[in-house]
């Protein structure tokens, strides 16, 4: 990240699924580098399950407005999430989705957005650790294997200071899994 | 890293600000998107060592911290739209009998139930005029988390000093957003100033401050309250004379002090052609707009009111510099505009802009403005 | 009684002649001498009517609120500041029609307060209209037809919240009266007293209740220890009004906690 660069980064799916937690790991560990961050959502009057959005800007001066208006990643881990929180996206943005669980959306391609990302997250995460629980911390894996956008150390710290102990060796596992599917989908070239 | 540094809540800031300054009292009922505050509070009051009450709506929450406050306690309430109408008559009874009180509003989309997780400016003038009769009030803004910590410690100690209510107007953006903020600078802590002699004690007798100096409940001194116009005593009357100066003292006492009270910052006033008069979140739009219209070439500030109310006409159009053109961008159908053309008449070209479908007004959304307007 | 417990300056009083509240005022600073309570430690705390002004007239610290909101208020000054005696002085409208959500809350919360209730049937301030506890088939200035409602009954509603004290009982056995409500004040918990007194300006003229005089002695035609109906059948005590200790319980919240814990 250059010295006056933005990253603004927008995730959506369904409640429950940990993307506001997600996105408050993140910007801890953007704090632990001496950035600047604002952290935001949305939620609907669902307590769960609903759609929602979370919503984090990061930079190295002041953020005057809060909120994401230009995204340099999208990622979608429902449709649902998508076809409500989608819009606003530009040539810089790349889009993750989650192919295990959506279908590839027909509104996105090159002239929409930079990249489409569609990796297998969450049946990988299945197949991988057993476990639906760290969808979140997979997908930082993969926002993290694609941008670089905080130190994997430090990302690594943020996410200490959130899990259980017992749960911390799982929750890396988690981390490495969303990175090594953006090494490994880099390999094949496979973009879609 | 600074590790003081921590990223925290507008909710988590209003909270633990008011803790900082002191408050050792909550009470307040559960209302999107404050409810934060009393969350953390049932948690944190005890840890302090201070009170935290759930009352069974907002009525009783007003009138349990005024109890706490006139017994001596630094106090808070936290609420949103629904429950600020609720607690009107409660902020009139604390203006009259002097009761040092700080509300934070949270301000949500809408007339009624409106949108309760949308944003909005919808209540500037609730905040001003909600309770009924001439009465006078303080009204802070904050436009970060950051200055919802520092905005909470100064509503506490302007509330202490003028033994007044004073209402942080949030909004939900500010409320659920989370920025980081430096939480170990010490804060300078206002307490109320109290009487010391019992012998010709009459609670409601000011210096020349205008403020009184009365006893908390229960040191002695027996004060008398009351909502109804009294005299020095505090015992009440009907006398059309005492009553008009009990009114026009709790004007004086705050407009005498307009220069400790009203804060405001100024971006680049100096030799802006076009002026952006501003509030609270939307603020942060404009801000970044008057970077990329100075980028463009395009003489743009703005001015930035910290502090609501009291709202000073001469010193508003003293910070507005010469600009011919001035914009009021807020989340509602135009209320702080009333106020800004009270300020200008005809001598400027005042413009609205409103938004009002439960989003912020983004920077976009001014450029494009200014477009279509051809301003 | 003690004497310094009243601002002589501040009489005379607004009550109408022949009105009951002085005579609860007084049963209250009797009460309060009888305790040997600090007079800087005690609280009164009203609402809005006839008998929200009595606190004023007293030499302790007092808050005249606003219409039904001194439970809440007092609560606040309880709770800041556990030392004082907080009593509430309000009236049958006061605390049971707009602020009824107070009490029943207050009452549920068990908070270390007393409530004394100037129960004279009526909203005596604004002209003499039906309130909660208005009788049934009583005519009021809005019930000019006879009351369509029927009253709460005061000690069922505050027992039924939680009250850990409440009692009842009339000006006219003022010794009964001044004993409970010092049973009332030096009772840790929630406690009501309602005192029944007289309007006779508004209640007592429209129901032809007869002079201040003869509404006061007529208590005791109308009421009824409750020791002695306790041995009477309900037939026997219809149209009457029991007076006593109807709830004396210590710990009782404390020990509803502890059993729900227990059962978690």
């Amino acid at each position: 990240m250059g010295t006056d660069k933005r990253f603004e980064l927008r995730m959506t799916g369904s409640g429950g699924q940990g993307l506001i937690l997600g996105s408050i790991i993140l910007a801890e560990a953007a704090i632990m580098e001496g950035k600047i961050v604002t952290q935001s959502q949305v939620y609907g009057a669902e307590a769960r399950g609903g759609t929602t959005k979370a919503e984090l800007v990061i930079s190295s001066k002041h953020i005057a407005y809060p909120k994401v208006t230009d995204p340099d990643v999208l990622a979608a881990m429902t449709d649902e999430g998508l076809r409500q929180y989608g819009g606003g996206i530009s040539r810089k943005t790349e889009v993750i989705i989650d192919s295990s669980v959506m279908t590839t959306p027909d509104f996105l391609n090159e002239e929409s957005c930079r990249d489409l990302l569609a990796l297998p997250i969450r049946s990988t995460l299945v197949d991988r650790l057993a476990t639906e629980l760290g969808l979140n911390i997979v997908l930082l894996g993969v926002i993290e294997g694609l941008t670089g956008v905080v130190s994997v150390e430090t990302l690594r710290k943020a996410i200490g200071k959130h899990v259980k102990k017992q749960h911390l060796d799982l929750n890396m596992r988690a981390l490495d899994l969303g990175m090594e599917m953006v090494e490994a989908q880099a390999k094949t070239g496979i973009r879609i | 890293m600074n590790e003081h540094v921590v990223l925290m809540q507008g909710n988590e800031a209003v909270a633990e600000g008011a803790i900082a300054a002191g408050v050792r009292f909550y009470a307040g009922y559960p209302i999107t998107p404050s409810s934060e505050i009393a969350e953390i509070m049932a948690r944190r009051m005890p840890e302090v060592g201070g009170v935290f009450l759930q009352m069974e709506d907002e009525i009783a929450s007003i009138m349990a911290i005024i109890g706490a406050s006139l017994a001596g306690k630094k106090v808070l309430t936290a609420t949103s739209g629904p429950g600020f109408s609720l607690m009107q008559e409660g902020l009139g009874y604390a203006c009259m009998v002097e009761a040092p009180i700080v509300l934070l509003e949270s301000m949500r989309y809408g007339p009624s139930t409106g949108m309760p997780t949308k944003v909005s400016q919808m209540d500037l003038m609730q905040s001003r005029w909600g309770t009924h009769g001439d009465h006078w009030i303080i009204v802070l803004s904050p436009a970060s988390v950051e200055e919802s910590y520092r905005l909470t410690i100064r509503a506490v100690n302007l509330a202490e000093k003028y033994r007044n209510p004073v209402i942080v107007l949030s909004d939900e953006t500010i409320s659920h957003l989370r920025e980081p903020i430096d939480v170990s600078v010490s804060p300078t802590l206002t307490d109320r100033k109290l009487p010391v002699e019992k012998s010709g004690y009459l609670p409601y007798r000011t210096d020349i401050s205008l403020v009184p100096a009365i006893a908390n409940i229960g040191t002695g001194f027996h004060t008398s309250f009351t909502g109804l116009v009294h005299g020095e005593s505090g015992f009440q009357t009907a006398n059309g004379h005492v009553a008009e100066a009990l009114v026009e003292r709790l004007r004086d006492k705050l407009f005498n002090n307009l220069d400790d009270i009203i804060q405001f910052e100024t971006d680049r006033v100096e030799d802006a052609e076009i002026l952006f008069v501003s509030f609270g979140i939307t603020a942060r739009g404009v801000s970044e707009t008057v970077e990329t219209l100075r980028s463009r070439g395009r003489k743009a500030g703005a001015l930035r009111l910290v502090t609501l109310f009291p709202f000073d006409d001469d010193r508003i159009r003293q910070a507005a510099g010469s600009a011919r053109t001035i914009i009021v961008p807020e989340l509602n159908s135009g209320q702080l505009v009333l106020l800004i053309k009270r300020v200008f008449g005809d001598s400027r070209k005042v413009v609205p802009m409103n938004k009002i479908n439960g989003d912020l007004i983004s920077p976009q959304d001014i450029l494009d403005f200014l477009q279509e307007e051809n301003l | 009684m003690r004497l310094d417990f009243l601002r002589s300056e501040r009489l005379p009083n607004i009550w109408c002649p022949g009105c009951g509240n002085g005579i609860v005022l007084r049963a209250l600073l009797e009460a309060i001498s009888q305790l040997q309570l600090d007079p800087d430690k005690v609280v009164l705390v009203s609402g809005i009517g006839c008998s929200s002004r009595a606190p004023a007239y007293t030499a302790f610290d007092n808050v005249h609120t606003l219409h039904g909101r001194a439970i809440p208020t007092a609560t606040g000054i309880k709770l800041a500041n556990p030392d004082l005696s907080v009593i509430v002085l309000t009236g049958d409208g006061d605390c049971s029609a707009i602020g009824g959500n107070h009490l029943i809350h207050a009452a549920r919360r068990d908070v270390d307060i007393t409530v004394v209730v100037f129960n004279n049937y009526n909203y005596g301030m604004t002209g003499g209209q039906a309130s909660p506890l208005t009788p049934a088939a009583s005519i009021t200035t809005t019930t000019p037809s006879g009351n369509m409602d029927r009253p709460f009954d005061l000690v069922n509603l505050a027992t039924g919240a939680g009250a850990t004290y409440v009692a009842r009982s009339g000006i006219y056995f003022t010794k009964h009266l001044v004993d409970h409500l010092r049973k009332a004040i030096s009772h840790r918990g929630f406690s009501l007293v309602d005192a029944v007194a007289q309007c006779p300006t508004y209640y007592g003229r429209f129901n032809r209740k007869g002079s201040a005089g003869q509404m006061i002695t007529s208590q005791k035609d109308w009421m009824v220890l409750k020791n002695v109906a306790d041995k009477k059948n309900p037939e026997e005590l219809a149209g009457k009004v029991v007076i006593g200790e109807f709830v004396n319980i210590i710990g009782a919240r404390q020990a509803d906690i502890d059993a729900a814990k227990e059962q978690s």
